[in-house]
This record gives structure tokens, C-alpha cells and sequence, in this order.
């Protein structure tokens, strides 16, 4: 499996943790974790958001220090200082947020920080190498592609080359389907087992449990910072059981989802096109969403999700096509889409507040303009810090401080923000992206409710989102985006893996189906 | 009229915009590097100011190449400043590189004024004998435009060819674009960010340092106050309109020289034109310059964003 | 986004306890002074190098900046164009744009409000004096509407344009002053002596404190008021977060385009007192340093109303004072520029919490060319 650069045989267990603990500020992320990796498997680490698996993943990696414990890497002691030096010992990690550079090929990646990479850059030779273990793995990464312009999969792929091709002995995978259709998630997992085979063992980290039974070996769960299961077998392991220990109140994982009265049309879309400089945009859309009803949108990220989005809200200008709330066509006017009552849930809670304004100030941005909070043109804090304050108490913003920076609160508590600024009114559209993304169980279940709130009281509902059980969780009818068009629509009970990974992947003949 | 109508007007043009165009393209060059890595230097103006005064007050003593060495050291010395506020302290770059360009202009001024006696001496120094490349000049009119250059501008084609190969084809190149465009991922590879953008803006420095000095000592010989002319700034265009390519941007400098050698040359032909009005003609062209760039300059990602290491 | 977090790591949670207020406070203001003490020190170091008494020096240059009624009027006169610039500058800044053209405004808007009071040479004053004042303002926005435009509708950074703009603007005042506006008898370029009827008089006696000094009082006023209405914490809004105004409804061409033009206005009127109050004649070198300072001084206030005042006071006795001092000691007057430049590094360190907001948010929109992408 070493590549010419790669370091000395493997012996020993690849992987020994022992006693590992890190605490960031009052939290403590990691306490008293043991961690065994064998030879030769995929060891699955789960557990929830905010249950420390990225923060092992890095302590392992060597881009944070523990606070106490020790390590063992093939039986020699370790204790890496800087993810370079981990690097060195033959550990890659693959991270959430991939950790290709941008604006460079796969080619530049390759050679960007390797440790024994000559100082003239020979671009002959770098295309060679990723050439050469694309097809030893049967994978289609394209050397000379800029990173930017390669579907997430490919970089991922791309990313797990380059770890390989740096003579990696451990890869440690972070969250990595979390944003694959299913048959990309298929593909991963088919390099998982081949580079298992080859004698690399593996540390998957996720936080869906469904497919390790066909990926993994044994797993191990933590929750809060603690070891709740460890290392046990995949196939011996019951998934509901690991549910309850990863989260403790497995009801927050169960979705009861209101019955809701569909009335009448309230969101229609027809031939929307939307041109984006820096993505693939939207073309030919077409779709209706009643009253009381929620509609899914999937695709992988990057598939004119955020067009949709952007032309829902009145954001940006259509190239064709036309958007009605209510009969009132609010295409390309954001001002006009929040009179007609569309709200928007960004789908990046850094865009979606402003961070250094306080609490008050966001909670009621929607009213700029509004007569009722000023006087002369000046804005009256008072009346604006006590309308604040009854949205915190509505939508449990916590702390419960109108003068508090939108920053400083916690993100599940920065997403209740951002709900009450914009549901503060029932919507009679809620453009929602993304809405649970990052979010603890807890936090999630909140936002899921309202969402589900949203449309019992009457409005239309569009839940946009790269995550599939996200979509499941909440939506009646789903359309699936691919390159800006829909490759496929059908109602809930009608979606399969098979049906949804076909059409995510752009397989499908049908396109701009109505769904109906 | 006619005039414009012989070879010899326009080879005459070319050549004083190559001349025009030395100290840019030292300060272009140099600045490019920095913005490749991310680091934007609006004090780029007090780097060559303070390189010109210095490589005067070197040069005068001394000899000219000592002087131009020195005045390249200054310009990084005050970069050194930026590499200290902003690299490390995480100072709005644009604060920090108007601060430096106040800092030089009024240091220089200082300096000039409390060392300048009235009625006394001026510091000066004679202008340099022009170096004629044996081939190049015997080729028909393009020989006369590339005729009587110094070695300052011989030297700048020649740093152009040099940066332009470590930006391209090196793994130090490789780095200061990945700082530039992705600085986290970078650092997750492996990268030293807070390292390479300190180089590259301490080259940048240095470079500035250089054209300053070359415009001292290469085509003016004295100093002024505020010499420099926001010739910085104009350097910031020209790396615009080169989508951050070093060779771009030596072409982009030749492009402001050629524009502003031509308003000089043109009031010898329109004499009934107000001399103000030829003037404007290479700030003009910059304007329309800086408005297409937007169709084909791709900046970098995290050019201005100060880098702070997570955790 | 991503960017710096005032005083704490990057996505960590960070409950705001009580009294975080008069902490920032308290750290801004032993920041302020610990700038203002190595600016003087510096200064007084190459004072030191270059042979002179730093001592008597600064007392010159006290002196001269508030020890006597005429040194107190030059402070005032000298403050009250950059406080002008100050908070125009900062309205932009707030909205997330750096101008730099004051400079080339100034000028225009001294133009503008000459040939509006030669117009107007024979009307009462009460008709001459705000009809120029407006032909300030006016001229002064006519010379941002162009990069105001290029920035709105093609991202042109402004920074770069305005600049532009700016050596236009000397190009035009050097032909004017040379050729139609010069009479006939001056030797070098100016233009006639500013019509009677136009003149802001001054307030006292055997100063150059003129009645143009209040004009910063006005536009201090209005600059509280914009900052605490509905359309200014728009404007902020867009200056904080481009993408998040834009969902909400606010025109970003129309905050690109008023806020450029609020600062092109408040230019012009300095224009117009420089040119009726201080000078009662237009120059070449009519608008002096002020632009370039203008903007320095709205980043030092933190583009807050006191702080601009109390920047623009600053730099207003330091320039008076480092005259003074040139001429009493014979100490170059650019030893001021020197320690304003290092005010302003001093305070460009994070821990002065007002700039880093703010200048958050100039990143947010910051561009050299095209959309920013991310």
C-alpha cells in the first residue's frame, strides 16, 4: 500500500488511545477517551453533533493537543504537535470541509505541503502520479481540473488519493457521506473496502447509522465527550440501541409529523431560469406548493440549490420564468417577496444574522421600514428591545438578552434567532435551507417543529437541503435538483435510495415533472 | 498632425513608456505576490517613497547600485510593518496600508526637509548612462524604442522573467496562491500560512523599495516631496488589469507608461490642447482599464481577509 | 464570514456577560492612550535622531495648536473640514466602502460653490450663501456619481476609481486656474477673490475662525440622527452583512449609490467653506491634505459621531501645531503627518473593538474587482 514516499512497515495495532481528554472554555469535549483501531478494518466512530468525534479526529490527526492521555501508532508512541507531523506518520484526515485548495488543481494539491515534495514544481510528473492512482483505484479524478470546478464526490475522492499517494498507513474519514446522493455513498463505500483490502484500516466518522452495517466492522459511540460503546461488532449491534446510547432521549429523533389540511395553491413556480456567475444556476423549473404543504428539494450541494433559494426570496434576477405568492408574481424582489410573507431560513447562519448586532436588532430586521418602531426616522430601542424580547420568549432564544451580539449566542440558539426574526408572522411561504444543518438533536427537533408549524398554519413550505433523511424527516412530496434541473419528482412514500440516486445523479430521462 | 504619421513619434513613446513603466513594474511585480498570498498593500505608495529618498541618500555618497539596494531594504523594513500588524496582529490590512502610506510620505518629507538646508545643497545624483543590448537595438524601429534604456529597466525585464518563474513553476509559488485563495485549507495541508504571506509581503516591500528607488535614481535624480505621485496606487490597477499574473502585470505597466509617455508627447502635436487634458489621458485609460477588468481578472479568493489560525 | 472575532477564538461559543460594554470601554480607552503615548514617543525619538529638542518641540507645538485665541482658531478651522469629511466618510464606511476621493470632491465642490456665488454675485446673502453652499454639495456629488455607479453596477473597487477621480479633479482645477477662471492681472494660478455676498465672516476677530466652522456642527447633528434612523442601521445592515440586507429587501445599488453620494456631498461642502470661509479665494492646493485625512479620521473615530469629533479635533491641533511649530522652531510641519500616521497604526491593533466591527464589515463587501466570491 506505501507509496515510494511512504514510511516503514506497518506493526503493532495501528491505533491506541488511551485516557484522551480536551476541554474548550466550560465545555468538555473529550473526557477520558480509550480508542482501539485494529489492523486491516473500518472502525465507525459515531455519535451526534457535538459528541467529539471531530475533536478525536483531530487530537489523532495532529492539528489540536489533547489536554491529557496518550497514543500509540503501530506500537511506536505518539504524540504529534501539527497535523504536518501527523502527516509524516502516515495519518490523513479527511475532513468535513475538504481540505483541497481551491483555485488549484488536483495536480498542485498533490504536491502543496507534501513533505518531501522538490522545491520546482514538476507539473508533469504531479499529473502522472494522480493519473496513476485514479486508475490503480478505478476512480475518474482529473489531475488538471481546477478544484473548484469539481462536483464534491470527485474532491473527496480526489482528497483520499492524495492521502494515499502520501504513503498515508491511517485515513480517518470525517463525516464523509454527509453530503453524497446515494450512489456516490455507494462508491465511497466500495473505496473504503478496496483500500481496506490493501491493508489501510479506517476511522469513519458519522452520525447516520444506517450505513455502517454495510461499511463498517465494529463501532464505537460517544456521547458528551464519553466512550458509550466501545468497539463493538457492526453486525452484533443492534441500531436502535445505539441510537438511544448516542442520544440519549431517542424521542428527539422521532419525527411525528402532523396531519395537515392541503389547501390551495399558494407557491408557483413555472420555467424559472436563473443564471449564476460562480455556479450552475436554474433552468426550466416548474413546481407548485400548497397551502400547508412541504415540499423537498434535494440534490447534491451545488446543483442550483442556492439559485432556488436566492429566486424564491426575491433575491436575484430571473433569466426567465416567473415566481407567484398568493397570485402576486414577486420575481426579483426581495422586498416584494417579504410583503407577499415569504420567510427565509439561510441556509448559513453567518449569513442569515448580522453577527456584531445584538440580538434585539436581528430578532426584528424584518420591520425595517416599519412606522410602528420609529419616529422622525429614528429607530426607538425601547419599543424595539420589548418587541425583541416577546420574540425570545416565543421562540426561546437563550440567553434571553435583546442586548446580547447575535455572535455570542450558541448555533442552535443563532438558528431560533434567525426563526423568529423571520416566522415571526406566519409565513405564506417559507423558503427553509438547510434548516437542522449543525444542529444538536434537541435544536433540531425545534426546528423541524416549526417548520411543521409553518405549514399548519396555512403556509407553503420548501425545504431545501443536501441531507436526504433531513428531506424524509420533513417533506410530503420531493423534486431532485440536478445541474439546475429536476431530474425527477414523486411523493414521499414514493421515494427509494434506488429512485432518489438515479435521479441526484442526473440518470433520469424525466425533467421539469411537475410532480403532481 | 503629421507627426503622428512617422515611426519615429511612435517608437519615441514606446520607448519613454518603457522608461515610465521601470518603477511600476518593480512595485507591480512585487505587489502581485503579495495580493497572490492574500495580503492586500495600500501602503505600497509609502514603500516606494521611502525606497526612493533612501536610495537617494545612499546613492549620493556612495554609488548608485548601493543606493538602489538600500532603497529596496527601507521598502521592506516598513513592510515589515504591515507583516507585524496585520500578519500577526490581525490589523485591517486597508487601515495598516493607508497608515503606511501617510507614515512614508510624511517620514520622507521630514527627512528631506530637516537634512535640506535653504538655499543649500540638494541631494542629487547624476542619471544613469543608458546599457544598449548589442542585438536588440540593431532591429528596425523596434531597436529604437528598446534603444538608450538603463540597467534599472534591463534589470526589471529581467526580475520579471525571474518572479515570474518562482509564481509559476515552484512549490514557494504553489503556497502563496494557496494562501491567497483558500488560507484554511492550506494550513490544513500543511501550508504555513502566517510564513509565506510574511515573505511574499516582504518581498513586496522590498520590491516597492526598488521601484521607488529606480525612479529616483533611474529617471529623476532628486527629490521632491510626495515624488512618487500615487504611482502605488496605479500600480494596484495595473496588477488588476493582469488578473494577478506577473507578466500581466509587467505588461500592464508598460500599457500606464505608454499612455502617460504618449500625454507628454501628444502636447508637442495638439498644442492648442490644454496640457491638463493630455494628461489625463493614462488615468483615463486606467479608469476604462479598471472597469473591463472585471471581465476577465479573477481576484484572489482571500485577498484582504486576515488569516487566523483555528485553534 | 469568517473572519476575526474581537477577543475570542473563532467558533466558540462566547455568552456576552453582563458589563461587556464598559469593558470594551475601558480596553478602548487604555488602548487609545497607550497609541497616543507611542505616537508622541516615536515622534519624539526621531525628533531626537534628527537633532532637534522633542521637548520644546511639542511645547511649540501645544502652543500653537491651543495657546492663544488665534492658535485655537486655527485648531477649529483646520478640525472642522476633516470632521465634515469625517462623517460623510463615514456613512460610507458604514455601509461598507472606502472612499478615498474626498480629495478630488473637495476640489470640485470649491469650484462648484465659486461659480454658484459668482452666479449669484448680485442676490442678498441670504440667497448667496446656501446657493453656494448647494453648489458645493452638488459638484461634490457629481464627482462620486461615476464611481459610484462603476461600483454599484460593475463592483469597480472605489477605493481605486475615486482615486482616479481625484487626479481629475487636480488636472481640471490646475486648467481652470490657468486659463478661463484666472484674472487676468494674477501671476500664479488662482481665481478671482470670492464674491463679497458669498463670504462666511468670521466669528472672531484676528483668527480664521470663520462662521464655515459650524457647518461641522450641522453635519455632526445629522450624522446622529442617521446613525439612529431606520434607513442608517439599513445602511449598517448592508455594510455587516451584504447578502443578509440583500434578503431582506435593501437595495445594495441603492446603499452603494447614496452612501458614495452622501460622502461626495459632505466633500463638496467643505469645498464651499474652504472656498467662502477660510481662503475667500480658490487654489490649486485648495482642499490640502483634508480628503486624504478625512477618511483616517472616520477609521480612527471608529465612524461613530464622537469619535469622529474627537479624531478631527486631534488631527485638526496637530496640524495647527505642527505649522506653528515650523515656523517657531523651524521643525518640519510633516512630523504631524508622521504621528497621525502612527495614531492611526496604533489603532488599527484589534484590540480597538469599533474598528475591527467595522472594518468586519468593510471586508464583508470588499472587492478589487468583480463580485466577491466565496
Amino acid at each position: 500500500m506505501n507509496s515510494e514516499t511512504g514510511a516503514a512497515p506497518a506493526s503493532g495495532t495501528p491505533l491506541s488511545v488511551r485516557g484522551v481528554s480536551r476541554r474548550f472554555g466550560a465545555v468538555q469535549a473529550l473526557d477520558d477517551v480509550d480508542f482501539t483501531l485494529e489492523e486491516g478494518e473500518i472502525h465507525a466512530l459515531v455519535g451526534e453533533n457535538g459528541a467529539g468525534k471531530s475533536t478525536l479526529a483531530k487530537i489523532v490527526a495532529g492539528s489540536i493537543l489533547s489536554d491529557s492521555g496518550s497514543m500509540s501508532l503501530f506500537g511506536e508512541p505518539y504524540q504529534p504537535s501539527s497535523r504536518r507531523e501527523g502527516a509524516a506518520a502516515g495519518v490523513a484526515h479527511v475532513r468535513q470541509q475538504l481540505s483541497l485548495v481551491r483555485g488549484l488543481t488536483v495536480a498542485q494539491n498533490l504536491q502543496l505541503g507534501r513533505p518531501d515534495a522538490p522545491a520546482i514544481f514538476n507539473a508533469g510528473a504531479a499529473r502522472a502520479e494522480v493519473e496513476r492512482w485514479s486508475d490503480e483505484f478505478g476512480l475518474g479524478v482529473p489531475a488538471e481540473t481546477l478544484i473548484d470546478d469539481m462536483p464534491l464526490a470527485i474532491r473527496q475522492q480526489a482528497e483520499i488519493l492524495i492521502a494515499v499517494a502520501w504513503g498515508a498507513r491511517l485515513l480517518i474519514l470525517d463525516e464523509p457521506s454527509s453530503a453524497l446522493g446515494p450512489l456516490e455513498t455507494q462508491a465511497l463505500i466500495a473505496l473504503c473496502h478496496r483500500l481496506r483490502s490493501e491493508g489501510t484500516p479506517i476511522i469513519y466518522i458519522s452520525h447516520r447509522l444506517p450505513e455502517l452495517t454495510e461499511l463498517a466492522d465494529r463501532l464505537t459511540v460517544l456521547r458528551a465527550g464519553k466512550v458509550v460503546v466501545a468497539g463493538a461488532d457492526v453486525r452484533d449491534a443492534d441500531l436502535r440501541e445505539v441510537a438511544t446510547l448516542m442520544i440519549g432521549d431517542v424521542t428527539l429523533l422521532e419525527v411525528d409529523r402532523p396531519e395537515i389540511q392541503r389547501g390551495s395553491i399558494r407557491l408557483a413556480v413555472s420555467d424559472l431560469s436563473v443564471s449564476s456567475p460562480h455556479g450552475v444556476g436554474c433552468h426550466g423549473l416548474d413546481f407548485e406548493v400548497a397551502a400547508g404543504e412541504i415540499l423537498g428539494v434535494v440534490g447534491i450541494a451545488g446543483n442550483g440549490q442556492d439559485s432556488l433559494a436566492k429566486a424564491l426570496t426575491g433575491q436575484v434576477k430571473l433569466t426567465g420564468g416567473r415566481i407567484t405568492v398568493d397570485g402576486t408574481d414577486i420575481s426579483g424582489s426581495a422586498g416584494q417577496a417579504i410583503a407577499a410573507g415569504v420567510a427565509h431560513i439561510h441556509e448559513d447562519r453567518s449569513n442569515g444574522l448580522a453577527a456584531s448586532f445584538s440580538v434585539a436588532d436581528n430578532a426584528t430586521a424584518r420591520h425595517i421600514g416599519n412606522r410602528r418602531f420609529t419616529s422622525f426616522g429614528v429607530r426607538l430601542g425601547d419599543k424595539i428591545a420589548l418587541h425583541a424580547r416577546e420574540l425570545i420568549e416565543r421562540f426561546q432564544v437563550r440567553p434571553p438578552e435583546p442586548a446580547a451580539k447575535a455572535s455570542s449566542l450558541s448555533g442552535g440558539n443563532q438558528q431560533k434567532l434567525m426563526a423568529a426574526r423571520e416566522l415571526e408572522q406566519n409565513p405564506a411561504v417559507l423558503v427553509a435551507h438547510g434548516p437542522t444543518k449543525g444542529l444538536d438533536p434537541e435544536a433540531a427537533k425545534a426546528m423541524r417543529d416549526r417548520c411543521f408549524a409553518a405549514a399548519q398554519a396555512g403556509g407553503a413550505v420548501v425545504v431545501i437541503s443536501a441531507d436526504l433523511d433531513e428531506v424524509a424527516d420533513l417533506a410530503h412530496r420531493i423534486i431532485v435538483l440536478y445541474r439546475g434541473v429536476v431530474t425527477d419528482a414523486f411523493s414521499s412514500e414514493d421515494m427509494t435510495p434506488e429512485r432518489l440516486g438515479a435521479a441526484m445523479a442526473g440518470l433520469t430521462e424525466t425533467s421539469g415533472a411537475t410532480g403532481d | 498632425m503629421s507627426q503622428l504619421l512617422e515611426a519615429t513619434f511612435w517608437s519615441a513613446t514606446v520607448a519613454g513608456g518603457l522608461r515610465l513603466a521601470t518603477p511600476l513594474i518593480y512595485a507591480s511585480i512585487g505587489e502581485t505576490f503579495a495580493q497572490r498570498a492574500g495580503v492586500l498593500n495600500l501602503g505600497l505608495e509609502g514603500y516606494m517613497i521611502i525606497g526612493a529618498l533612501t536610495s537617494l541618500y545612499v546613492a549620493d555618497p556612495t554609488v548608485a547600485p548601493l543606493g538602489f539596494l538600500a532603497g529596496g531594504l527601507a521598502g521592506m523594513l516598513l513592510a515589515a510593518f504591515m507583516v507585524l500588524l496585520s500578519i500577526r496582529l490581525y490589523a485591517n490590512q486597508v487601515v495598516v496600508g493607508f497608515g503606511l502610506t501617510i507614515l512614508g510620505i510624511g517620514t520622507t518629507g521630514y527627512i528631506f526637509r530637516v537634512t535640506t538646508d535653504v538655499g543649500g545643497r540638494d541631494r542629487q545624483v547624476s542619471l544613469p548612462s543608458e546599457v544598449d543590448i548589442p542585438l536588440l537595438s540593431d532591429i528596425p524601429w523596434l531597436g529604437d524604442a528598446l534603444f538608450g534604456h538603463s540597467w534599472y529597466t534591463w534589470l526589471a525585464l529581467g526580475l520579471v522573467v525571474v518572479t515570474g518563474f518562482i509564481a509559476s513553476r515552484t512549490i514557494f509559488g504553489l503556497e502563496v496562491k494557496a494562501v491567497g485563495e483558500d488560507p484554511d485549507a492550506a494550513a490544513a495541508r500543511g501550508v504555513d500560512v502566517v510564513r509565506v504571506r510574511t515573505m511574499a509581503t516582504l518581498m513586496s516591500g522590498f520590491l516597492g523599495g526598488l521601484g521607488g528607488a529606480a525612479l529616483m535614481l533611474g529617471s529623476v535624480g532628486r527629490f521632491q516631496p510626495w515624488l512618487t505621485a500615487n504611482r502605488g496606487f496605479i500600480a494596484l490597477i495595473v496588477i488588476i488589469m493582469a488578473s494577478w499574473s506577473i507578466w500581466g502585470a509587467a505588461v500592464g505597466a508598460f500599457v500606464f507608461g505608454f499612455f502617460e509617455a504618449l500625454g507628454f508627447n501628444l502636447n508637442n502635436v495638439f498644442v492648442d490642447v490644454p496640457v491638463e487634458g493630455l494628461n489625463a489621458i493614462p488615468f483615463f485609460v486606467a479608469l476604462l482599464i479598471l472597469t473591463a477588468s472585471a471581465r476577465w481578472a479573477r481576484m484572489p479568493r482571500g485577498l484582504g481577509e486576515n488569516y487566523v489560525p483555528t485553534v | 464570514m469568517t473572519d476575526v472575532v474581537a477577543g475570542g477564538e473563532r467558533g466558540e461559543i462566547e455568552h456576552a456577560p453582563a458589563g461587556t460594554e464598559e469593558r470594551s470601554l475601558t480596553t478602548s480607552l487604555s488602548t487609545s492612550s497607550l497609541a497616543v503615548l507611542i505616537a508622541v514617543v516615536v515622534g519624539g525619538l526621531i525628533m531626537l535622531f534628527s537633532g532637534e529638542n522633542p521637548l520644546t518641540a511639542y511645547g511649540a507645538m501645544l502652543d500653537g495648536a491651543f495657546g492663544s485665541r488665534f492658535a485655537l482658531g486655527e485648531t477649529l478651522s483646520r478640525a472642522a473640514p476633516l470632521a465634515i469629511v469625517g462623517y460623510g466618510t463615514a456613512v460610507a464606511l458604514r455601509a461598507g466602502l472606502i472612499t478615498i476621493g474626498a480629495q478630488g470632491q473637495v476640489v470640485a465642490g470649491a469650484i462648484g460653490a465659486l461659480l454658484t456665488a459668482q452666479f449669484f454675485e448680485t442676490a442678498p446673502s441670504a440667497v448667496a450663501i446656501p446657493a453656494a453652499a448647494i453648489g458645493g454639495a452638488l459638484f461634490g456629488m457629481a464627482w462620486v456619481l461615476i464611481p459610484a455607479m462603476l461600483r454599484a453596477y460593475f463592483s469597480v473597487n472605489e477605493i481605486l476609481s475615486t482615486l482616479l477621480f481625484t487626479e481629475f479633479a487636480a488636472l481640471l482645477i490646475e486648467y481652470l486656474l490657468n486659463n478661463p477662471l484666472k484674472p487676468p492681472t494674477a501671476i500664479t494660478p488662482q481665481s478671482d477673490p470670492y464674491p463679497d455676498n458669498g463670504i462666511l465672516g468670521l466669528v472672531i476677530d484676528g483668527t480664521r475662525f470663520h462662521t464655515g466652522v459650524f457647518a461641522a456642527v450641522i453635519i455632526g447633528l445629522a450624522f446622529i440622527w442617521w446613525v439612529r434612523s431606520d434607513r442608517g442601521f439599513s445602511y449598517d445592515l448592508y455594510g455587516e452583512n451584504p447578502n443578509l440586507a440583500q434578503s431582506l429587501g435593501i437595495s445594495s445599488n441603492r446603499v452603494i449609490i447614496n452612501s458614495l453620494l452622501i460622502s461626495g456631498a459632505t466633500a463638496g461642502l467643505v469645498g464651499w467653506i474652504q472656498a467662502a470661509g477660510l481662503l475667500q479665494r480658490v487654489y490649486v492646493g485648495i482642499a490640502s491634505d483634508i480628503g486624504f485625512f478625512g477618511l483616517v479620521v472616520a477609521f480612527l473615530g471608529g465612524a461613530t459621531a464622537g469619535g469622529v469629533l474627537v479624531a478631527a479635533l486631534l488631527f485638526g491641533a496637530l496640524q495647527a501645531g505642527g505649522l506653528a511649530m515650523q515656523s517657531s522652531e523651524g521643525i518640519p510641519a510633516s512630523l504631524s503627518d508622521i504621528i497621525q500616521a502612527l495614531l492611526l497604526l496604533g489603532f488599527s491593533i484589534r484590540y480597538a473593538p469599533q474598528i475591527i466591527r467595522l472594518t468586519r464589515g468593510v471586508m464583508a463587501n470588499f472587492t478589487l474587482v468583480g463580485r466577491k466570491r466565496r
